[in-house]
């Protein structure tokens, strides 16, 4: 700090006046300044700057002196900065280090434990180059830790093993998979790969688990190869009985007593229960080893319901529940068992006959939504509490015994269905009212009519080595153009559904199928044997349609349909009405 | 039950042979079907069947799957290629949504298939039904 005695110089020294304000010499030239400017003095005189005499200080040199003070400060001030600076990037660096040796310490620690890892771990760059992988994935795929990545890009290249690594269907879904490979020394790998996306969400790269799952695999065979054999040894026996049982019932044993007769046809019951269970518990197993058969093909699921209901009709009828199928508008085909499908209904319908009470209603609906052909199956029966419509899609929950209504079955309806419906990328649920009834729904994916008609008939060709020509096709058309009022339509559109159903007795071949491609036209394929199948066909087809309108329009009714065939031909040749099927396919799907 | 042709009535008796190696089962089968006017020829393996077929000639087999010696399939491929073997009608008797089973048969030609523990009114009403497509066929 600048003060009043650095600024008194040898020379110049006036005698003080009287009105000067005196100062110390130790006085800064700050204070100096503002008690000059205080009292309005233009000097100050300094006490005892000299032997004798004070020194006098003019305003202009108490200014410099200010400025002089200024131009230090700056100095120090600048001078403090560099130290500041100093300092801080100092201690930047210093925490830099420590960072940076935590981070090192941590990736150490990682590659460590990567590299212990009994899994195989490859990580792939964005471009699928390898960027590391750990000494075990390197053994589980045959080779030595030491050996390099690019020895073990030929050995993963060889097991088509980035091919396997597609994209997911959805774009916006984090990619993911899994599979398993055989290895050059046939061991079974199981590849789980995840794409790496950043919290940014740019992909890094992916990375591959692998895992030796020979043993797990051939534990799994082994107990797909046991619920096979036993269910195989459970059911000869039963076999065997049954048959007994009926027998004696026919009376192939002559006439039984009455009494008798009441035992034989419990034992028949309880062998269809016992069935029944076997084949729940069989089920269960086979969902959870992944190992359940499904056996997709085109299938129109009114046929599929319209057998299911057939069979249920005698045990509601039993309850004297009105058990009704309704068909809204246009059901699409889907790719799906139908053994399989019908299961699943057939377990709603069980259900909700064995909740609803005698004059109950139950209504099986069929209809489509924007994107599946949803199921529903309504009853008007005791309902479901809500926190048990949570439970009841899991295993061994029966709704039976706590809805007091006793319990027949396993538990497992559900469940099974449950794994059924998901097999099939559809979903199930219900929705229910204490005391009001419950509707359960499933849904099953729509497909393009021609694009399964396609499946269906490579899936033909491929099956059975013959041409698609080998296989019959034959159209079945309405023409309900302007002119027919809304009644003339819903009259062919339950015609049409009623074919559906009952396609699955007349066209009894495996390859066969009945597939709606409009609302008022239905393509039938039909596995041919001598050219006769498809004539037998036309008249079952021909038959049911007259019988139906004789039956709801009386003798004489005509609607918009002459023969099997497209209006107006009348093409009662089969080979006529295959022309212009074969056409129309062939049209649709270019 | 779709009887469009009227066809129930049988002018002869339908030969039956039922493969099965279980004891039990083909005797509930015979009793059965001979109660119901069928003729009824036996085996007990895929290969006493292919024997049997050569002399009795049947009109419908009702065939096992899993049989020791020679399995259904075998028996049925085998069957397929000779020539008399081509048109005889076969009812495969299978464990339940054994589907490859089904669709393995269905590559040589089965007519229908009955699932195991199966009820013999049903089985019954199968085999009509085929014998009934037979003649249906051969008109």
């Amino acid at each position: 700090m600048v003060k009043i005695a650095d600024l008194i110089r040898g020379e110049g020294l006036r005698e003080a006046h009287g009105y000067d304000l005196i100062v110390g010499p130790d006085t800064p030239v700050s204070e100096a300044l503002r008690r000059m400017e205080e009292l309005g003095c233009d000097s100050v005189a300094v006490r005892g700057a000299g032997a004798d005499s004070n020194a006098v200080i003019s305003r202009e040199e108490v200014l410099q002196g200010l400025l002089l003070e200024l131009e230090k400060a700056q100095v120090q001030l600048s001078m403090l900065q560099r130290q500041i600076e100093g300092s801080i990037s100092e201690q930047i660096d210093n925490m830099q280090e420590g960072v940076k040796s935590l981070v090192e310490g941590e990736k150490d620690k990682l590659s460590v434990a990567i590299d212990n890892m009994s899994e195989g771990l490859i990580i792939l760059g964005r471009t699928g180059e390898i960027e590391r992988a750990n000494p075990s994935a390197k053994t589980l795929l045959g080779l030595l830790p030491k050996d390099s990545l690019a020895a073990l890009a030929t050995v993963i290249d060889a097991l088509g093993f980035r091919e396997l690594i597609g994209k997911a269907d959805d774009p916006d879904e984090k990619k993911a998979g899994e599979f398993k490979v055989r290895s050059a020394s046939r061991k079974i790998l199981q590849m789980r790969w995840n794409e790496m996306i950043d919290n940014w969400d740019n992909c890094l790269g992916t990375v591959v688990m692998i895992r030796d799952v020979t043993d797990e695999d051939l534990a799994e065979k082994a107990k797909t190869e046991f619920i096979a054999s036993i269910s195989h040894e459970l059911r000869t026996p039963l076999t065997s009985i049954q048959n007994s049982v009926s027998n004696i019932l026919a009376d192939v044993t002559g006439r039984i007593p009455k009494k008798t007769r009441e035992y034989l046809h419990a034992m028949k019951n309880d062998c269809h229960r016992f069935a029944d269970l076997i084949n729940d518990l069989l089920d269960m197993a086979k969902l959870e080893a992944g190992s359940m058969p499904i056996n997709r093909r085109v299938i129109n699921i009114v046929s599929v319901a319209g057998e299911v209901i057939r069979r249920s009709a005698d045990s509601a009828r039993a309850r004297n529940i009105d058990l009704t199928y309704e068909i809204s508008g246009h059901v699409s085909p889907v790719y799906a068992d139908p053994q399989r499908i019908g299961q699943v209904l057939s377990y709603l319908i069980a259900n909700a006959i064995k909740f609803t009470e005698p004059q109950g209603r139950i209504t099986v609906r069929s209809y489509d939504s924007a994107a599946d052909v949803v199921t529903m199956v309504e009853d008007t029966g005791v309902g479901i509490e809500p926190e048990l419509q949570k439970q009841i899609f899991s295993k061994f929950v029966q709704i039976g015994r706590r809805a007091g209504a006793g319990s027949m079955g396993s538990g497992l309806g559900l469940a099974i269905s449950n794994g059924i419906i998901a097999v099939h990328g559809g979903a199930i649920w219900v929705e229910s009212r204490k005391g009001e009834g419950s509707r359960f729904y499933f849904s099953l994916p729509k497909t393009d009519p021609f694009v399964m008609l396609y499946r269906h008939l490579s899936g033909l060709v491929a099956r059975t080595g013959r041409a698609a020509n080998d296989f019959a096709l034959m159209i079945l058309g309405f023409d309900v153009g302007g002119e027919h009022d809304s009644s003339v339509k819903t009259q062919v559109g339950s015609i049409i559904n009623e074919l559906l159903a009952e396609s699955d007795h007349f066209l009894a071949n495996a390859g066969s199928l009945a597939i709606q491609t409009e609302d008022f036209e239905v393509v039938f394929v039909v596995e041919e044997s001598g050219g006769k199948q498809i004539e037998m066909v036309r008249r079952k087809i021909q038959k049911i349609v007259g019988n139906r309108l004789r039956k709801n329009c009386g003798r004489g009714a005509i609607l918009p349909m002459l023969g099997v065939g497209v209006y107006p031909t009348d093409a009662l040749d089969a080979r006529e009405l295959e022309d212009i099927a074969r056409n129309k396919v062939s049209k649709l799907l270019d | 039950m779709f009887d469009f042709l009227g066809l129930k009535k049988k002018t002869s008796k339908t030969k039956i042979m039922v493969v099965d190696d279980e004891p039990n089962i083909v005797q509930t089968l015979r009793d059965r079907l001979e109660m119901n006017e069928y003729e009824v020829v036996t085996a007990g393996n895929g290969k006493e069947g292919l024997e049997r077929f050569e002399e009795e000639h049947p009109d419908v087999i009702l065939l096992d799957v899993i049989m020791p010696i020679m399995d259904g399939h075998e028996m049925l491929e085998a069957l397929r290629k000779r020539p008399a073997g081509q048109n005889v009608s076969v009812i495969m008797l299978t464990a339940r949504s054994q589907t490859q089973d089904i669709a393995r048969a269905n590559v040589c030609g089965i007519d229908d298939y009955i699932v195991k523990p199966f009820d013999l009114s049903e089985l019954l009403e199968k085999i009509e039904s085929v014998v009934e497509n037979r003649s249906a066929v051969a008109r």
